[in-house]
């Protein structure tokens, strides 16, 4: 008798399987062969665009759980990303010369922060149950001004307009085996802190996705999902909204401090203005996952590596003064005072076409261009 | 046969160190230091020298970044006619857009870090402070854009100009020396770093001026600012010292003149923007109830010798440059970043830790008055900025918008101003 294809659900456990194909499972074995791999094939520059991708695809990752898989959209993540830094500020000894603070190794702050970030999540997560949509919007919206005041205020916590730095220890001793990721040693090379952070940046990014798999792929995420769908219909078939919509704040909440540490290391410095925990952070973190796919996993991954990775991108292949062909009209120049844009500029404008034309023309993102690549792939002669 | 050999040998090396000793008291007859030609480093093959520029060249801050960067510019290209530095090295400027963020600005400085000798131009407080860690573990240098006081002290920076505290002081002291003295005297300050370096100046000016503030209010920049102007009505203030930014100062003006409020607005630099002399609503108010602190010498005044060397090299390289105080200050800074590459170059060491010594040995940074002098030392902890500004009472018709009334004012009160570090 011939074997069922691989691919094919037969029982629930085939449904649970990560890595249910092959080719999934060689990806996978790619993907770690890369991250080993990547300080040999990029430099300082990729290094840190890659370090800054990893933080924010951890933060999208918490954030497509609660606004894509439970239904529940939030403008609050500069807030839970201020809070992370901060914390990472005043127990990383970043506050220690004002004579305030801790010098805590980066894990233990980390550890800290999802605690923090968690219980800030569960009493944000309570209004969440009287309201929806809009409401909900606007409701986190404030979030972000009243953490934005706070940090002004809460002066020996984050050192108020002036602001904290961000110092980082990040080593583990076990006694048989150490190792410090502000230079970490990798196949036999010796690292600087960019490489560093990168790595422990994208190996939080796998325990954050793995994490929020598990989460999305059982019981609980199904009831989420239905959550999402209709949350009355839910309600009526037994989903406890209480439940599953806090635990969803909680979650995404404490994911999004932890990404705030990242974030703050990354900085190296942070002041509590509008300009760095403002709007405009909490509008980034939703198009990352608007390019990259909402609801899904590695869309947020992806969204964060594209838009991560866009203005370097321009900087490197587009030339310093640059006419559309054929019409001719100045897109890119170097002359200040003449008509085009700055490449940085550029990188604006299509960043904000990006989110205007995925949501108009492909609301599932990155993610969905690529299923729809699978899926050619795999009926390939036949077009269905 | 052996021994034949062994003589030969002998003889060479004999000859060889005669040679070199020869050659070594030769060059150091001729005072070595002085012809050593510094050797290639990154940011300099032995021609030219690489420095950075991180700026903000589009969005709003642009308005800043654009014209301190074209400052930059004109000095390097007139210096470049002339030869160089040295009059043998050609400069290249290497300019990065930070768009004013913080991200784009650390991606920015990781890209080209390894290609400058060092950083001319840093623009933004809270970028300024993200890349100083990274500055410092790189051991590079880098001339920070802004007059925070925070600079003073940090020895990879080349800090120009008199900080914020030394320009509200020397306002202050102005005022009460011109009819200001037994008047309310209150303050408005946005609420970050650059409000209260202005709020820190206050109240160490009003320790030795003898005088108390009558009130503070802070505002978010941006945001809408009728309550705390209405705090500083009702408080029946005569004078604000206002620490704001332009966009900020239009409104706050606004809402002063809707509450037919007119106190003495003592601005700092920042305050103002070319144009508010005109302006149809509020140009009155500017020029009846404000003056701004700034440091310098009016544009276009060549009986400073600074400023005439700067109109000179415009008129040259950008002739169609308008006037603008922030050019000017990329000038200056151009300039001295040129003074701390002269002397690593006299001393052989473009390397970073021939920057670093270099900035221990400058000396004193000289501007031929274009802005005040500012001593170095031969530590961080010595250095000492100018304590000199120039008092500007706003005027329509005039370059900048301003008309000097006290050229050079360093009064007591700036003179003990004392900075962090």
């Amino acid at each position: 008798m011939a074997r069922a294809n691989r691919s094919m659900l037969r029982n629930y456990a085939d449904d649970l399987r990560l890595f249910p194909t092959a080719a999934k499972r060689v990806s996978l074995v790619a993907l770690i062969a890369l991250y080993l791999l990547i300080p040999y094939l990029i430099n300082d520059e990729w290094a840190s665009v890659l370090a800054l991708a990893g933080v924010v695809a951890i933060g999208a990752i918490g954030l497509n759980l609660l606004t894509g898989y439970t239904g529940q959209p939030s403008l609050g993540m500069a807030a839970f990303i201020g809070l992370g830094a901060f914390i990472a500020g005043y127990y990383g000894g970043g506050r220690i010369e004002d004579g305030v603070g801790y010098e805590l190794n980066v894990f233990v702050y980390l550890f800290i922060a999802l605690v923090a970030g968690g219980a800030v999540g569960f009493l944000i997560g309570l209004p969440a149950l009287r309201l929806r949509g809009n409401y909900l919007v606007i409701v986190t919206l404030g979030l972000v001004f009243v953490a934005l005041y706070v940090w002004q205020k809460w002066t020996t916590f984050t050192g108020g307009n002036e602001g904290s730095p961000m110092p980082i220890k990040a080593d583990i001793s076990l006694g048989f085996w150490s190792i410090d990721f502000l230079k970490p040693t990798v196949l036999g090379k010796e690292l600087g802190p960019k490489q560093g952070l990168m790595y422990l940046a994208w190996g939080f990014v796998i325990v954050a996705a793995l994490l929020v798999k598990n989460v999305v792929r059982t019981r609980p995420g199904r009831a989420l999902q239905a959550v999402r769908d209709r949350d009355v219909a839910a309600e009526i078939v037994g989903v406890s909204l209480f439940r599953y919509k806090v635990s969803a704040f909680v979650i995404s909440s404490a994911i999004a401090a932890f990404a705030g540490v990242l974030y703050g290391l990354y900085l190296g410095y942070l002041t509590p203005d509008q300009t760095s925990l403002g709007l405009v952070l909490s509008i980034q973190f939703l198009a990352v996952i608007v390019v990259g796919g909402i609801g899904t996993i590695y869309g947020s991954i992806l969204g964060a590596v594209f838009i991560g990775a866009l203005p370097r991108l321009i900087e490197q292949f587009v030339p310093d003064n640059w006419n559309l062909p054929i019409l001719g009209w100045p897109i890119v120049t170097n002359d200040t005072a003449a008509t085009g844009f700055s490449k940085g500029a550029l990188a604006t404008v299509i960043y904000a076409l990006l989110i205007i034309v995925f949501l108009v023309f492909e609301p599932r993102g990155l993610a969905g261009i690529w299923r729809r690549i699978q899926a050619y792939f795999r009926t390939w002669p036949f077009s269905y | 046969m052996r021994g034949k050999k062994l003589g030969r040998l002998l003889g060479v090396l004999l000859a060889v160190a005669v040679a070199v000793g020869v050659t070594g008291q030769a060059a150091l007859a001729s005072g070595a230091p002085k012809g050593k030609t510094p050797p290639d480093v990154p940011g300099f093959n032995g021609s030219t020298i690489k420095l950075g520029v991180i700026t903000p060249q589009s969005g709003l801050a642009s308005v800043v970044g654009k014209p301190l960067t074209e400052g930059n510019r004109v000095y390097w290209d007139a210096k470049n006619a002339k030869g160089g530095v040295a009059g043998k090295y050609k400069v290249d400027l290497e300019i990065e857009d930070s768009q004013y963020q913080v991200e784009t600005a650390l991606q920015a400085y990781d890209k080209i870090k390894g290609d400058v000798v060092a950083f001319n131009q840093i623009l933004g407080t809270q970028i300024v402070k993200s890349i100083l860690p990274r500055l410092k573990q790189e051991q590079l240098t880098g001339a920070p854009a802004t007059l925070d006081s925070l600079w003073v002290k940090e020895k990879n920076l080349i800090p120009i100009g008199a900080p914020y505290q030394i320009e509200v002081a020397n306002g202050v002291d102005y005022y009460l020396k011109n009819g200001g003295q037994g008047k309310k005297i209150c303050a408005m300050a946005q609420d970050d770093e650059y409000g209260a370096a202005g709020l820190d100046g206050l109240t160490q000016s009003s320790k030795t001026l003898k005088f108390k503030v009558a009130k503070t209010v802070r505002f978010a920049t941006t945001s809408d600012v009728s309550a705390q102007v209405g705090e500083l009505a009702d408080a029946n203030c005569d004078a604000v010292v206002l620490v704001s930014l332009p966009n900020d100062t239009s409104s706050i003006v606004t809402k002063m003149i809707g509450r037919n409020f007119t106190p003495q607005i003592i601005g700092t630099g920042p305050t103002w923007l070319t144009g508010f002399e005109n302006d149809a609503n509020n140009g009155a108010f500017y020029r009846d109830h404000m003056f701004v602190v700034v440091e310098g010498p009016a544009w276009g005044d060549t009986s400073v010798p600074g400023m005439a060397q700067m109109i000179k090299d415009q008129q040259q390289y950008a002739p169609d440059q308008k006037p603008d105080q922030y050019f000017a200050f990329g000038y200056a800074e151009s300039w001295a970043v040129d003074q701390v590459l002269e002397q690593a170059v006299k001393d052989g060491d473009l390397s970073k830790a021939g920057m670093q010594k270099a900035v221990k040995q400058v000396g004193t940074l000289k501007f031929g008055g274009l802005l005040g002098d500012y001593k170095y030392g031969s530590s961080a902890s010595q250095r000492n900025p100018s304590r000199a500004s120039t008092i500007a009472k706003i005027e329509a018709g005039q370059p900048i918008g301003f008309a000097i009334v006290d050229a050079n004012l360093a009064s007591n009160a700036a003179k003990k101003i004392k900075f962090k570090g």
